[in-house]
């Protein structure tokens, strides 16, 4: 019994083995072309689409699109890179170009950019967010902007009109707290995690007329200690006094918010348009504006989000992978294959978009603010996280801002 | 109290015990479960019990590339758990049996590799199998596996043996057995147990580790389960509805393969003993 | 006393040039796997390292910066509450559910294998589904301790830093003391069955064979997972990683999540090399201090 186990053990092993060596040893042909989807793109098919299509009019060249896992995306493009063996074409979050960019594994393709027409065939905010030292590293295909949503059953529960929601933050903070008030559900929600704790706090000094560097390309100081930092910091404090914010509120990131929202146990938040489907699964009845200005009539500045498709530096078919790209860039497939907004601007035009909350986002698109685009910026923001949520735990905000504003300059001294 | 009311109460308290405990191991599968039956509109919206039962996503996952998923991680597991055991089963009963110089440094070399947190250790090893060209295959992940679990599987093994009292073995070669024979006739029968616990770590450990399997592993029909059930996390939402319905079909079945498994092993090491 | 036991001696002892024998395949696995990382780790300790992946040597700097960080003592600090919380969890747990399966009765494989369950999950998976149980405004965990009574308002587990460390403990023990539960049942299952033939035989009751058979191979048993644990706690990430990012102010961070955002985000390899090498420290000189007390070297 024992000789068979043995026996049958070791002819296992190398059942196994064999398998394992052929099934690796299927070899490629042709010129192709790695392009890493992230999965959130990956489910409509779109990628799979755009590839066949592609193949279609370039016979010559396959296009492998392989959906990436969202979770643990940054560290595999961090480490490809890092041993120079990045994938042909990928697509990534712009707010990771400071990150990747000086690994030296993106392509500079400054050239290219204007050889399609630069400004004047993309929107100007996305296309500065994939510049890095004033070279482009990569070609924006999706952008959005994040907006105000509101719920309007809630509002009509708070006795607040449903097609009026707040154009000022001190608004904002009233209407949250009729709702906190009459509903007991919590009125207005903000990220305490990263990634979005950073950006929320920044958008709300930039409201106030400030930022968190002096520069958000080139910083050499902070500011966040000015003037700006302190008001958002206290309307901040004013939020948590109100008593307007989720009970888990320093566990948040816009993701668990946003679980919040389509529960129906939320009144506003400051949401991403990738949303917006889900909410319409959920069956909220919801409204969408722009984000609140500082004075009245005024409009919100919201940093330009985007993605980008990016090109190895080290691919040995550079000419395909950029004939790749260009294709995906013509309007009609822009149009076509983003899941919020376009980044082409005759995309833009198509129909698709001309649907009042698009129309909304567009429009806020306007008041774009460059985002934060330097080597340090990761830590800077883990700083603002930490900040933010002290300030919420109710430290003295101008203590806390100071302690930030030390810290940064450190992380930005040479 | 009568001995027959002393087993019966004795029953009845570990029956009660092991009730609350699975309750707190498996609550959390059931409301899984559930979450796998429920339409996406009613997760998003938070509903706790679905209105109706739904199929849709036990659908999808086998529509794709799932069940070969399932396969490669099988591959990739039974692999490594079967070379772990062989390599660290006489590694740990060198430390135990023989007596040479410099086994506790020895001992603490093998640990001290594990003690380094997976973060760092992570990109050299990416660049050694990129430097072999066993990117992009399932090979690199079996070898990737069996140098991160033989230390800790020698280490247990280790323990098991020494716990087993040399004597036996003494008897057994003073009368002449030679001391292979030893080994496998008095020896394992004894630890099987052991073995089979440091199997089914093996076992485990390789089939929900994510990393590796995630970043060596590009093809999509190469890919490994958990590198599939992550990947329904996404940046602005998470399927819940598939990661949950994908995470029963993969535990449930590992589970019950385990408990046969582990008899049949079980009665198949210690059948040598009676012979022997 | 001497020609038996001489000739056993001896063969031992002509024996020895054997015992690499046995454990060569497993040194050269181990070897090829963890000696390149770590010696590589070692080196970028001492040096600056940036994401153009250019080295300049730093000396102790990056060690110091660590050290003089305040950070570093709060993560050291929730390391010292997960490690002993975490692994007591276990041990216990682990303890207890491998002395009730060892007894027989009925339905006993079936509890066996629902046990096992949590182990089995992806840890990612495990720490999501948690902290949406945890979570404050729609998680159930709140719901259920409401309506059955035990609490008049929710309690933000995950968002407050005095207790957000406990959560992610729970979740961490729930997912490892299956593994604690194998491991102590095979060692209780490695028990003659005439040993305690042989006590009942003396008069020894239940009571009596519990404490000197089954306990002493008990703590055999623990003492060889203790260290396993600890290591594991020290080490871990994932969990801390998705449900709370390091929680709110600190309060949840440990060392490999500090790893982590030196090494990906921030692109500073060479701190990240010397957080490791201090986590691996830590690690080690328990290990020494284990091994030299509990001295389960056989001599």
């Amino acid at each position: 019994m024992k000789k068979l186990m043995k026996k049958l053990s070791f002819v296992w092993v190398v059942l196994c083995l064999l398998v394992i060596f052929v099934s690796s040893a299927l070899a490629k042909q042709e010129v192709r072309l790695k392009w890493w989807v992230g999965t959130w793109l990956w489910e409509n098919g779109k990628a799979q689409k755009m590839a066949e299509m592609f193949h279609k009019e370039y016979p010559d060249i396959i296009v492998e699109p392989i959906p990436q896992p969202y979770e643990g995306y940054l560290k595999k493009l961090v480490t490809v890179m890092r041993a120079k063996n990045p994938p042909d074409l990928f697509n990534a979050h712009v707010l990771w170009m400071a990150t990747l960019a000086p690994t030296g594994g993106l392509m500079d393709v400054t050239d290219e950019i204007h050889e399609l027409g630069g400004s004047g065939y993309f929107f100007n905010g996305p296309l500065e967010s994939t510049k890095f030292k004033s070279r482009y590293y990569g070609f924006p295909y999706r952008t959005s902007a994040e907006v105000l949503v509101w719920n309007k059953n809630l509002f009509r529960a708070a006795g607040l009109d449903p097609e009026t929601p707040p154009r000022t933050w001190s608004e904002l903070l009233w209407a949250a707290k009729q709702i906190t008030e009459k509903t007991g559900y919590p009125g207005f929600g903000i990220s305490c995690k990263e990634p979005h704790a950073s950006w929320e706090f920044r958008r709300l000094i930039l409201n106030f007329g400030g930022d968190v560097v002096d520069d958000p390309v080139n910083p050499t100081r902070a500011t966040i200690d000015g003037k700006p930092g302190i008001l958002a910091g206290q309307y901040y404090q004013n939020l948590v006094k109100a008593g307007v914010l989720p009970i888990n509120a320093l566990a948040n990131n816009m993701d668990d918010t946003k679980l919040e929202f389509t529960a129906g146990r939320l009144g506003m938040f400051v949401s991403s348009t990738a949303y917006f489907s889900l909410f319409d699964e959920a069956g909220i009845d919801y409204g969408v504006t722009l984000i609140p200005g500082h004075g009245y009539g005024g409009v919100g500045v919201e940093p330009t989000l985007a993605f980008f498709i990016g090109v190895s530096n080290y691919t040995e078919h550079k000419k395909e992978a950029l004939e790749f790209v260009n294709f995906l860039l013509r309007p009609e497939n822009n149009t076509w294959f983003t899941e919020a907004l376009p980044t082409v601007r005759k995309a833009a035009k198509a129909p698709r978009f001309d649907t009042p909350k698009l129309n909304v986002v567009m429009q806020q698109m306007e008041y774009a603010a460059p985002a934060m685009k330097f080597v340090q910026r990761a830590e800077v923001c883990n700083i603002l996280e930490e900040t933010v949520q002290r300030i919420v735990l109710g430290e003295d905000v101008e203590r806390v801002l100071d302690d930030a504003a030390k810290k940064i300059d450190k992380i930005l001294a040479p | 109290m009568s001995l027959r009311r002393q087993k019966l109460l004795k029953k009845s308290i570990i029956y009660l015990l092991l009730t609350l405990l699975s309750a707190f191991s498996v609550f959390p599968f059931l409301w899984m479960l559930i979450t796998s039956f429920k339409s996406s509109a009613e997760i998003l919206a938070g509903q706790v019990i679905p209105s109706r039962v739904v199929f849709d996503h036990y659908e999808k996952l086998f529509e794709g590339l799932f069940p070969r998923y399932i396969f490669n991680t099988f591959v990739v597991t039974s692999s490594t758990t079967i070379l772990t055991v062989l390599f660290a089963l006489p590694a740990a009963y060198a430390f135990s049996r023989f007596k040479f110089k410099g086994k506790t440094p020895l001992l603490l070399f093998t640990l001290f590799g594990q003690t380094v947190p997976g973060s760092v250790r992570f990109i050299p090893l990416y660049l050694t199998m990129l430097a072999l060209g066993l990117l992009d295959t399932l090979t690199s992940l079996w070898i990737g596996y069996l140098g991160w679990l033989l230390p800790f599987s020698m280490w247990m093994l280790y323990g098991f043996l020494n716990s087993i009292p040399i004597e036996l073995e003494e008897a057994a070669m003073i009368d002449g057995a030679s001391r292979s024979k030893t080994m496998l006739y008095i020896l394992l029968p004894l630890c099987a147990p052991g073995i089979v616990s440091v199997a089914i770590y093996c076992f485990i450990s390789a089939w929900q580790e994510f990393m590796l399997a995630n970043v060596f592993i590009e093809d999509p029909s190469k890919r490994t389960l958990t590198v599939g059930l992550v990947s329904f996390i996404g940046q602005y939402k998470i399927d819940w509805g598939q990661m949950m319905a994908g995470s029963m079909v993969s535990t449930l079945p590992v589970t019950i393969g385990f408990v046969l498994f582990q008899r049949w092993l079980i009665s198949g090491l210690t059948q040598g003993a009676i012979k022997g | 006393m001497s020609g038996k036991n001489a000739k056993l001696r001896g063969r031992y002892f002509d024996a020895l040039n054997k015992w690499y024998f046995y454990s060569l395949p497993a040194f050269v696995m181990i070897a090829f796997v963890t000696i390149y990382p770590v010696m590589i780790n070692l080196f970028q300790s001492f040096f600056s390292i940036g994401f153009d992946g250019t080295w300049h040597f730093v000396g102790l700097n990056n060690f110091e910066e660590i050290i003089g960080s305040r950070i570093f003592y709060i993560v050291l600090k929730n390391t010292l509450i997960w490690t002993i919380g975490s692994v007591t969890g276990i041990l216990v747990l682990g303890t207890i559910t491998a002395l009730l399966l060892n007894e027989d009765f009925k339905g006993r494989v079936f509890f066996r294998a629902i046990l096992l369950l949590p182990w089995v999950i992806p840890r990612v998976i495990a720490g999501l589904l948690w902290k949406n149980m945890f979570h404050a405004d729609i998680g159930i965990i709140n719901e259920m301790l409401i309506r059955v009574g035990l609490l008049k308002s929710p309690v933000a587990w995950l968002g407050n830093p005095y207790i957000a460390i406990f959560p992610v403990m729970l979740t961490q023990i729930w997912q490892l003391y299956p593994f604690a539960m194998i491991t102590i049942l095979a060692g209780l299952q490695s028990i003659p069955q005439v040993l305690y033939e042989a006590a009942a035989i003396d008069g020894a009751n239940g009571w009596q064979k519990f404490c000197y058979i089954t306990v002493p191979q008990l703590f055999q048993v623990i003492r060889v997972i203790v260290l396993l644990l600890f290591i594991w706690a020290i080490n871990a990430f994932d969990i801390t990683f998705v449900m709370t990012r390091g929680g709110p102010v600190h309060s949840t961070e440990l060392l490999p999540m500090t790893i982590y955002l030196n090494a990906f985000e921030y692109g500073k390899f060479g701190k990240a090399a010397s957080t490791a090498i201090i986590a691996s420290f830590i690690s080690m000189v328990f290990a020494i201090i284990y091994l030299k007390k509990s001295d389960p070297v056989r001599e």
